[in-house]
């Protein structure tokens, strides 16, 4: 137990320092940097650059907290924000973390403009199922992330859904390679908990 | 579970290649970026933006706390001035008003007082009698009783003599340390009054002493 609550505290404070990656460290974010630099000077090729690069990010963060109908929109959405305030950024480096803190303050948002808070829970559900309702097996795998914690669902679906390696989930969210790594592994674990997945089974075997 | 797959997709599993599959579905597609909106002038620059770091010394916080530092540290060099030099007049005006009162060495202080004292009789009386003379002749309607009350009345206005201190031996070193006192009391009383008009009053223009102080 106590040495859980040490892994869990470790993780946190992990999740704080800036990526230091040997394969995609110091190079990418001054790449990112002279990106956000072109952006910041009004260059659309650079913009449209941007974009691709943290699409993938941005929207998993958002698929982690709304069905998949609504989350491109709500990508645009983050991405325009983006571009209207990035001259306030203050740290080049650091644009995945403040490009990921405004996906989700746009998902806030979005549930807050949509349904009023005692709809959320019986209606969420719903959500999930009705526009998700064609790829059953996909859904329930969905659902089981979506109840995960959001450190752990994050960068689950940043890993099975959006295809990202953890390097890449390491670099383009600013936190430490060693902190994905833990999220995925202990992630990976309670979602085969949650399916009812024995450990070291293929087929499922519901408890 | 193969971590390293997990990890950087090196080698192979099953399950999670399972996962992947079918969450495929839901995958970001690629789509053009949104049309981006038109800058408002304060933030278009035609320059690309270098973000260079700004020294510590300029920074707002620390200019705003080295302005408010310098500030307070004039205001107390110019105070300090100011109480120096007129702590060197005030000396120089209480040591010689202090030595025209002094007491002659070895006297003790109780016969100053009572001095004083018999001069403030020798006025006030004066000043009583003076007063008398001014009013009118008063005219008793009766005789000994008016006259006794009105005498009486006349005393009963006359200011009170002050009470006469017990005489108390001091040493000599008692006395001195009295002199100092008193005038230690009367510096200080000085300044003070000095820094109270300062504070009320304008500021003056110093006058320039012959001798240049």
């Amino acid at each position: 137990m106590s040495g859980n609550i040490f892994l869990f505290a470790r993780n946190e404070l992990n999740a704080a320092r800036p990526a230091l990656d040997s394969t995609s460290g110091p190079v990418e974010t001054s790449e990112e940097a002279s990106l956000v630099d072109r952006v910041c000077a009004g260059d659309e090729q650079a913009f449209g650059e941007f974009y691709k690069l943290f699409a993938p990010m941005v929207h998993g963060i958002i698929l982690a907290r709304v069905a998949y109908t609504e989350s491109q929109d709500i990508a645009q959405e983050v991405f325009l924000s983006a571009y209207k305030n990035i001259h306030t950024l203050r740290d080049r480096g650091a644009v995945g973390a403040w490009l990921a803190m405004i996906a989700r303050n746009q998902v806030a948002e979005y549930y807050r403009r949509a349904k009023p808070p005692e709809k959320w829970t019986e209606e969420l559900t719903d959500e999930f199922s009705r526009h998700d309702a064609p790829k059953t097996e996909a859904n329930e795998i969905l659902a089981a992330i979506r109840v995960l914690s959001d450190t752990y669902k994050e960068t689950l679906i940043m890993r099975l859904v959006e295809g990202m390696t953890g390097p890449e989930i390491a670099a383009r969210t600013g936190l430490t390679p060693e902190s994905v790594r833990v999220n995925l592994y202990r992630g990976m674990k309670l979602l085969r908990e949650k399916l009812g997945i024995v450990s070291g089974g293929n087929s499922k075997e519901k408890r | 579970m193969n971590e390293d797959y997990l990890w950087d997709k090196t080698g192979h599993d099953p399950e999670i290649e399972k996962f992947e599959n079918a969450l495929s579905g839901f995958r970001y597609r690629e789509a053009s970026p949104p049309a981006l909106p038109a800058r408002p002038a304060s933030q278009a620059s035609v320059v690309p933006f270098i973000a260079k770091p700004v020294p510590v010394f300029f920074r707002p916080k620390f200019f705003r706390y080295a302005m408010a530092a310098a500030a307070c540290l004039a205001f107390l060099i110019l105070s300090f001035g100011i109480w120096t030099q007129f702590s060197i007049r005030d000396e120089e005006d209480t040591f010689a008003g202090h030595n025209a009162d002094k007491p002659i060495a070895g006297s003790p202080p109780e016969k100053l007082f009572e001095e004083n004292a018999k001069k403030d009789d020798a006025l006030q009386a004066a000043a009583i009698e003076k007063r008398e003379s001014e009013k009118p002749n008063f005219v008793p309607r009766n005789t000994a009783l008016s006259i006794a009350h009105n005498t009486k009345a006349r005393h009963d206005r006359r200011p009170k003599a002050p009470v006469k201190l017990a005489a108390v031996k001091l040493t000599k070193e008692e006395v001195y340390a009295y002199d100092q006192l008193k005038l230690a009391l009367s510096i200080t009383g000085s300044k003070l009054k000095l820094i109270r008009d300062k504070v009320e009053s304008p500021v003056e223009k110093v006058p320039v002493r012959k001798d240049g102080r």
